[in-house]
Parts: C-alpha cells; structure tokens; sequence
C-alpha cells in the first residue's frame, strides 16, 4: 500500500505553487527596507527631474533605470548566505 | 545546503578579493581618472563615468566585517588592525581628494569597530585628534578642557596607564599645535568649504553662495511647499548642484516642511530596520555589515542634510537614493541587498 498524494486543482499547479515557490526565498526579507529604498528612488527622480527642467539636461529617468538596476541586486542577494 | 555553504564560504573568505578590486580601482582612478568639481574620483567605461570610492565603502563594510566577526575590537592589536586596513583605501580617497568620502569611510569603521566591542572611550580618543585640531585654533580655552579630559579617558580605559595617557595627550596637543600644518595642505576649496558654512554671508557671491541660495530655497517651501516644479529657486537654478548634493534644497522648496520631514521620516525608519537587523540576528558577520550600513547611510543623510541647512560643512556627501549619481545608488542598492539577505536568514 501506498498512500496516494493529493490531488492538486490546475489553480494550485500552475499558479499558487509557482507563486509560492517564487517567493519563498526572499520569505524572510526586510519588506520595510524595500519600501523605503523604493519610495526615496521615486521621490529622487522627481526631484531630478524638477531641477532639471529649465536646464536643458534630461537624464533625470535614468536615476530610476539605475534603481531598478539596483532593485535587481536587492532581489538576488537575499539568495546569498552572510551566516557565520 | 551545499550551495549555501559553498555561498558563504565565497563571501567570507572573497573579502580580500573585493577589499584588492577596490584597492586596484582607487589606484586607476589616480591614473586614468576623470577630474569633476576639483576631484579625481571618475573613471570613463562604456560612455558612463563610474565613481569606484562609493563601491568601496560597501566592500571596507564587508572587509572589517569579515575582520571583526571572530576576534572582537576589545584589544588595542585589533583595532590597530582594523584601522590599518581601513587606512588604506581612505588615504588613497583622501589623494583624489575627495574629502566627503573619506569621511563617511572614518564614520564606517568608527560605528563598526562600537559593534564590535571596543571601548567607547578609546573611539573617543581616536576621533580626538581631530577635535583638538579644531579647538586648538578655534577656541583655545577650550582645547584645554578637552585635553584633560581626554588625558582623563586615556587614564581610565588605556591599558598602560602611564604611557597610553602620555600617548594620548601628547597626540592631542601635536593634533592642535600641527593642524596649521594640515590647513595649508587642503585646497582652497576645501576651506572654504569648511570654514564658511559658520558665515556664508562674508563670501555671498563666491564660496557662501551655495548655502545661502540653499537656505533661501528651505525656507521658501515652508509648510506646504510651492508645488512640484513651481519653486522659484530651483527652477530658475539659483542653487548650484541642485540635482546631486543639495538635491534636499529641492525637495525642501517645493514640498516644504511636510515633503522635508516625510523624507527624514522614510530614512529614520530604515535606520531602524537596519538597528532591528543588526540586534536580532545571530550572526557576527551579517551583524556588523548592517551595522557598517547603518553608519554609512545615517553619516551621509546627517551631513548632506545639515550642509544644505547650513550647520554642517559642505563636504560633497550626497544624499542616499535620493542625489543624483549611478555609482552612489547603486553603492546603496547593494548594501541594502546585503543587509537583505542578513535579514532574510534572521529567526
């Protein structure tokens, strides 16, 4: 006898568990840290923008390129382990 | 769990590797460097000018780190240790020059070598020489109750009492006697940088005029502000480097006190996640680099926020996330996805 597994509905295989598995191991993650790092790269690039405007430069975007590029690395380096 | 430790093991035993790249780095920026606002601190790749002093505070935090999570700073070997290490890529800053930088690179290792256990009176020490320096020239009456002071510390925390108090009051008063030494090897805009932040009005048009069109932008956003891209003193440029270190005066003219404090209140709380970090994780290494986060992100908001008000000096500090700067965001993306993965193994 063997105990058969359970039945999994198609929700739960092709969407709850991938899901879950995307995101559990950033589980632990400081969601605060995100936020704030987020929110202060928004708030920049329309400060950058504002004392851009009358000035002829118009780069004022690529701060927020260069966040998501930075957004990256904080979403890859929960996956390395500092433990000693 | 073999991925995970080869991960560790990497990290642990690279800090070398990164703490040489930096090194390698400071150097080629002395020799091919980009000179920007009187400082050699770019180098040209690929169409971007990358600043490699603002990806070494991230690797000092993972050197001292990797240092301090076995032996603890409580031993005057090991702080002696400490600072050889962090001496090397702050004196190779300092020769950009880029005087702001190796500020936030003595603020790191101050803050981490506390973390670690060393004595509080020996950090204050260690920082003396400086104050010395100031009082000495400044306010001389002053410098004399420093000094007994400090020989007071030296007394009571250095191990041989004798010579260590010998030592340190003798560092003091060479620190006071030779800071004209020192005065006379900064370049003229570094003093005045340093000087007229106390009374920007005797140079309105010249080295004061940064802080005085700063001000004047603050105070203009009161309450409420003037409205996003409505500041008068931002959009007509009156404020020099408005877009990278006095980005604040920005945000302070057009939403005002409101905008100013919502932004301090967004930082005071990222100081706290990182102190939540840094106390409930069980780890030494992954500790001290949030705590060596911690005192550069709080170091550099104290300064860039206190030199656009004007009771700091203007040191070139930009302000975390928020001056314009690829290498200075990035800088501060990877150190907070260093503190994330602290975080993400905290029980």
């Amino acid at each position: 006898m063997f105990r058969r597994a359970p039945r999994r509905s198609f929700f739960q295989t092709y969407v709850t568990k991938p899901l879950v598995n995307l995101i559990s191991p950033w589980a632990g993650i400081d969601w605060w840290l995100m936020t704030v790092a987020i929110s202060l790269t928004v708030i920049a690039g329309l400060a950058i923008r504002s004392a851009q405007l009358n000035v002829g430069s118009t780069d004022w975007w690529q701060h927020w390129v260069t966040g998501g590029v930075g957004l990256i690395i904080v979403w890859r380096s929960p996956a390395l382990d500092t433990r000693h | 769990m073999a991925i995970a430790r080869a991960r560790y093991q990497t990290l642990i035993f690279g800090h070398w590797i990164i703490y040489c790249l930096s090194l390698v780095s400071l150097i080629a920026v002395m020799v091919i460097g980009v000179t920007a606002n009187g400082a050699q601190s770019w180098i040209g790749v690929g169409g971007f000018n990358i600043q490699p002093s603002e990806f070494a505070k991230v690797s000092l935090i993972l050197t001292l780190a990797a240092l301090l999570h076995q032996d603890t700073a409580d031993t005057i070997p090991a702080i002696v240790r400490t600072l050889m290490v962090a001496a090397v890529p702050w004196f190779l800053i300092l020769l950009q020059p880029d005087l702001g930088t190796s500020l936030v690179f003595g603020a790191i290792t101050l803050g981490m070598l506390y973390w670690a256990n060393a004595n509080f009176g020996w950090i204050v020490l260690m920082i003396s020489p400086i104050v010395s320096s100031i009082l000495f020239n400044v306010f001389f009456p002053a410098w004399i109750i420093w000094f007994g002071v400090m020989g007071l510390i030296a007394w009571f925390t250095l191990p041989w009492r004798w010579i260590g108090t010998v030592g340190a009051m003798a560092m003091n008063a060479m620190a006071g006697a030779g800071a004209g030494i020192l005065w006379g090897l900064l370049k003229q805009y570094q003093k005045d940088r340093l000087t007229l932040f106390l009374n920007p009005e005797k140079d309105a048009l010249g080295g004061g005029y940064h802080l005085i069109q700063s001000r004047i932008a603050i105070g203009s956003g009161q309450l409420w502000g003037r409205g996003l891209y409505e500041g008068s003193q931002t959009q007509l440029n009156y404020v020099p480097e408005q877009h990278t270190d006095f980005i604040f005066s920005v945000i302070g003219e057009e939403l005002g006190f409101i905008g100013a404090i919502a932004v301090m209140f967004l930082f005071w709380v990222l100081c706290l996640r990182l102190i939540r970090t840094a106390c409930k994780t069980e780890d030494n290494f992954g500790s001290l680099i949030a705590v060596g986060v911690l005192s550069m992100v709080l170091f550099q908001v104290l300064v860039n926020v206190g030199m656009t008000l004007g009771v700091a000096p203007i040191t070139g500090i930009p302000l975390p996330w928020l001056s314009y700067g690829r290498s200075s965001l990035l800088t501060n993306f990877i150190a907070i996805g260093l503190v994330q993965s602290v975080a993400n193994r905290t029980p």
